[in-house]
């Protein structure tokens, strides 16, 4: 789903100086089916983690969750997951589990990879230590546990849930414990005669007839059993065992209507559980005609047996809105309108930042064209994903971002509005890239589009607090943004005191907002805190957060009116006020956690405090400079 | 006078007060992550003062909110200016001024505490979450009882959390004192091993304990048990030694002239004026997951004979005599019995924030509107 631009630029650089390897089937036998077309395969809804998606996002949660990517070797999560789930054997040497940690790697004796990716193959000698590791973790308190212990679980669990997917179709495959040794049963079960090795689904669909034979020695004692009976015998205890080892796997995705509500299979446990239910049954024999025809490369067949069961699946199952906006996820999906806009606010970045040395109107024109060009796959995205979730826009960490990234661009907009000139356009190209690319950071976590916790169900609190508060955010993050500005134009040219001022004047509005945000977002947070909870302010760190934005903003504006700062004060005041933000939109969430869990969280810590540290030298020597110079050219009577 | 006004209004005051809070919220939160957050909240935002190192006072919340209220209503009478353009800023600041006054009621009314209820059970007693009482009273001696025929009776209680070692109280009417040996925030509790030359007899407890020791309080002050040895001494005959700890199975029993008298340490009492009884919780997952959707209670709410269903769920708390009852957590036994935890607070002028958010918003609009329409770039 994503890729920067420059890191899919370098792709490219990649594919071309490996085009020659990356050809070649990874190992063993070429899958066929790479090269068939998914596209009634991505349609089918799996129930994951709470919610029913498309096969096509929940290929890219799985992938995501393993190697922190949706692609693997530049091929998408649903070309992977297809693999997985039928050609288990081609995806054994793809490198696709993320280990953060060194130690990790060096506990289980495996040479280190620089892409921190190992494949199955280089984790499966190994794996009977990660077992004893991880489950010796899982023993722990989870507050004892170190970075080195979670990060263990963490792989441990991954390569389970690889295994789980692994086995889910295994029933389609062919195995040569299920070839019938003797001609006679493999007659009186018409089983594919010759080469073909029948699958556990053949050998199963004809259980009836296996239990004919086997009836007929119920008598019988062990001596006495024809050699014919003896197969029988054995075909039926491998199929008993296979049930017994996989009947439980995932994914979920045959709808069944239970006492106690609509509830979701997967196509093992209706094996194991219903196999007398008829409809239920068609349904895995479709999947199984599903696999075949994907090993075999059928696309027709592949086609025909995918639409037959999503047909049985859309009449049986409940229509609900996940159901409803299956259609429009996928889309969601396909379309990758937020990549679409990283673009072209990158665009709009570059041509607002020339129409600033340019003379001729029409350059400042096309950027401001270009800027609203981008706001609309923003806007879009942010509208389907609400419409598909029925939420309001901000649900997790992940679209606190998104929208942030959207509410600082519709700032820049009015800024260009009322100012008339090309500041607010370089504004929204910069904060609506860096700001999407950040998000990115954090979609790796959890799904996007998760289902939400008990405390935080309530659309009318998400939509008022969360969306009022991030409003803040994005006031405040502006207008340290604009203060970056202030100072650049004060080193550039500090005599040009028209523009200066207008800098000024825009970085003032925009931290006025966002003081009024804040502070409705964060009283918000305490009448929602009173109605839950029974108080309306407990000084806990994610209030203590938002509180230190409203008094950092208050701090400002009251030091401008007492003339303790002046307008570079102000500059300098609101770039510290970005530290400020993210210390309450991120920071606080790390206090609780973020000492014993890696990789996600910790590189988010490293990047916080990399950021203050280099921020606070920019400001510090950006601001002293600029001091310095207006003071050289104004003398100082004049001030 | 007017000169001190004056001085009082500084808006440099109100940056330099502005500065110790933002301090004091950024420390506090840092001081959560190690210490828990009650413990923060006594240091940082429930105190005027306090010691760094044990021994550099620095002011805290209480101290400094009030300062800027003071600071903040000054203002009013001596830098405002009164006319349309100013009056974003004035509503504004009316507007903080009602939230630091509501928030001081609030902090000196404010009661929280809990209930936890077993399916098919009810209570009209909340217990504090921290606060611990030492409970007397006569085994018999009951009085009335309420709707589900539990018994009242008529106990003599009084907070333990003050209590210093060698302080005596008065049970004047039960006809003995108290005087406090020991007293422990956080304490251990042992047996031991019958001692056959044991110089003094073992003192009076119920479980069977005769030593405690003290123990580091916990983050979470809800865990703390607290215990203490205390002397019952009556008018005749000599003291008795009781020891009493926040652990104990029961109330102790002493011997008080010719009456038994119960006692216990346990955890402060709030009595509601109404009963509830819990009739059902349940717990809603999110299909195919491990993660809760929602978790709800259906309670009977029974005052002087009546008696009504109410649903309370996450968000959607029982509001009723001047308490309010939310839905906190749940328990669920191995065996398939369900408690239902409610957090209790009772809570005067709750509304106040609301208004003053309100307010405040509507101020704070009004002022940015008014600043941007005059800063705006004029006759291009």
């Amino acid at each position: 789903m994503y890729r920067s631009p420059i890191r899919r630029s370098l792709a490219v650089a990649v594919l071309v100086c490996l085009l020659p390897r990356g050809a070649q089937a990874a190992d063993g036998e070429p899958s066929r089916g790479a090269a068939l077309s998914l596209a009634q395969f991505e349609r089918m809804i799996v129930q994951d983690s709470g919610r029913k998606m498309p096969m096509d996002s929940y290929a890219r949660l799985q992938l995501l969750q393993f190697s922190g990517k949706t692609t693997v070797d530049r091929q998408p999560a649903i070309a992977w997951l297809s693999r997985v789930l039928f050609t288990p054997e081609s995806t054994m040497h793809e490198k696709i589990f993320l280990i953060n940690h060194p130690h990790v790697v060096q506990a289980l004796m495996m040479p280190a990879e620089k892409r921190r990716r190992y494949s199955y193959h280089q984790l499966e000698p190994a794996l009977p230590k990660l077992q004893e590791l991880a489950t010796a973790a899982s023993r722990m308190e989870s507050e004892q546990r170190s970075v080195v212990e979670n990060e263990l679980m963490r792989v441990y669990q991954n390569v389970e849930s690889y295994l789980a997917l692994r086995y889910s179709f295994e029933f389609t495959q062919s195995d040569p414990s299920f070839s019938a040794q003797d001609e006679t049963v493999r007659s009186r079960m018409d089983l594919p005669a010759g080469q073909a090795t029948p699958t556990f689904f053949d050998l199963f669909t004809r259980i009836g007839r296996l239990r004919d034979i086997l009836g007929e020695s119920a008598h019988a004692t062990p001596e006495d059993l024809s050699p014919a009976q003896r197969e029988a015998f054995r075909l039926n205890a491998v199929v008993g065992n296979w049930i017994q080892r996989y009947g439980n796997l995932p994914p979920a995705m045959i709808p069944v209507h239970a006492h106690s509500g609509e509830t979701w299979v997967s196509p093992w446990q209706v094996i194991a559980v219903a196999p007398q239910d008829t409809g239920l049954m068609a349904q895995v024999t479709h999947l199984s005609d599903l696999a075949g025809a994907y090993r075999a490369g059928q696309q027709l067949e592949f086609d025909m047996a995918a639409r037959q069961f999503n047909a049985t699946v859309d009449e049986n199952a409940a229509p609900d809105r996940q159901m409803a906006y299956a259609a429009q996820e996928l889309l969601y999906n396909k379309l990758d309108l937020f990549y679409r806009a990283e673009i072209l606010y990158g665009l709009t970045f570059m041509l607002g930042f020339a129409s600033l040395f340019s003379r001729r109107r029409i350059v400042q024109r096309a950027s401001i064209v270009l800027m609203l060009l981008a706001l609309a796959p923003h806007t879009a995205g942010l509208a389907l994903r609400m419409a598909i979730m029925g939420r309001p826009p901000v649900t997790n960490l992940y679209s606190t971002f998104v929208f942030v990234s959207w509410v600082a661009v519709m700032l820049c907009a009015v800024m260009v509005y009322v100012q008339k000139n090309a500041l607010g356009v370089v504004a929204a190209g910069f904060s609506g890239l860096s700001l999407l690319l950040l998000s990115r950071r954090f979609i790796a976590s959890t799904d996007p589009m998760g289902v939400l916790v008990a405390v935080l169900d309530s659309n009318f609190w998400l939509a008022t607090h969360v969306v009022t508060i991030t409003m803040g955010y994005a006031g405040c993050c502006l207008a340290g943004l604009i203060g970056h500005f202030y100072i650049i134009q004060k080193l550039i040219n500090p005599r040009d005191h028209q523009r200066l001022k207008s800098i000024y004047n825009a970085l003032f509005g925009v931290l006025g907002f966002g003081l009024t945000f804040a502070f409705l977002g964060t009283m918000l947070g305490g009448v929602w805190a009173d109605q839950s909870w029974g108080r309306f302010w407990g000084w806990d760190p994610k209030e203590n957060g938002a509180l230190l934005i409203v008094l950092w903003c208050a701090i400002l504006f009251h030091a401008r009116l007492a003339r303790y700062i002046d307008d570079l004060g102000m500059a300098v005041g609101s770039i510290l006020g970005i530290i400020v933000v993210l210390f309450a939109w991120v920071g606080v969430n790390l206090l609780g956690v973020g000492l014993h869990s890696y990789g996600f969280t910790s590189g988010v810590a490293r990047g916080l405090f990399g950021y203050t540290f280099v921020q606070l030298l920019v400001v510090a020597g950006g601001a002293t400079w600029a001091r310095r110079r207006s003071a050289a050219m104004d003398p100082p009577s004049a001030a | 006078m007017a000169r001190l006004l004056d001085k009082l209004a500084s808006v440099k005051i109100t940056v330099v007060l502005l500065c110790f809070l933002a301090v004091l919220v950024v420390w506090g939160t840092l001081y959560q992550a190690e210490h828990g957050l009650f413990d923060a909240q006594q240091r940082f935002y429930r105190s005027h003062v306090f010691l760094v190192w044990g021994f550099i006072p620095f002011p805290g919340t209480q101290l400094v909110l009030a300062l800027l209220f003071f600071n903040l209503l000054s203002s009013l009478f001596v830098n405002t200016r009164y006319n349309l353009k100013h009056v974003g800023s004035v509503l504004t600041h009316v507007g903080l001024l009602i939230l630091l006054a509501g928030g001081f009621l609030v902090s000196l009314h404010a009661k929280e505490a809990s209930l936890t209820l077993q399916e098919g059970a009810g209570s009209n007693l909340a217990s504090s979450y921290n606060q611990w009482e030492l409970a007397f009273w006569e085994p018999g001696e009951e009085v009335a009882a309420d709707a589900l025929g539990r018994r009242t009776r008529r106990v003599t209680a009084i907070d333990a959390g003050s209590l210093q070692p060698g302080e005596a109280i008065d049970f004047g009417d039960l006809g003995f004192a108290l005087e406090v040996e020991s007293i422990y925030r956080n304490a251990d509790a042992h047996r031991h091993l019958h001692d056959e030359g044991a110089s003094s007899p073992p003192p009076i407890n119920a479980s069977g304990y005769e030593s405690l020791s003290e123990k580091p309080t916990e983050k979470e002050p809800g865990r703390n048990l607290p215990g203490g040895v205390f002397a019952v001494k009556t008018a005749q005959g000599e003291p008795q030694r009781i020891l009493m700890y926040g652990g104990d199975s029961g109330p102790a029993m002493v011997s008080v002239g010719d009456k038994i008298l119960m006692g216990t340490l346990r955890r402060t009492r709030l009595p509601m004026p109404f009963t509830v009884a819990l009739k059902d919780f349940q717990r809603d997952m999110h299909p195919g997951s491990s993660m809760a959707k929602s978790y709800s209670s259906d309670v009977v709410v029974m005052v002087e004979g009546t008696s009504r269903p109410v649903h309370i769920a996450m968000n959607e708390p029982l509001r009723y005599g001047g308490f309010t009852l939310y839905q906190s957590s749940y328990r669920e036994m191995p065996d398939g019995r369900e408690y239902s935890t409610f957090a209790v607070v009772r809570n005067y002028g709750r509304l106040l924030p609301y208004v003053a958010s309100l307010v405040i918003f509507l101020g704070l609009m009004i002022h940015f509107m008014v600043v941007i329409y005059q800063k705006r770039p004029r006759g291009t």
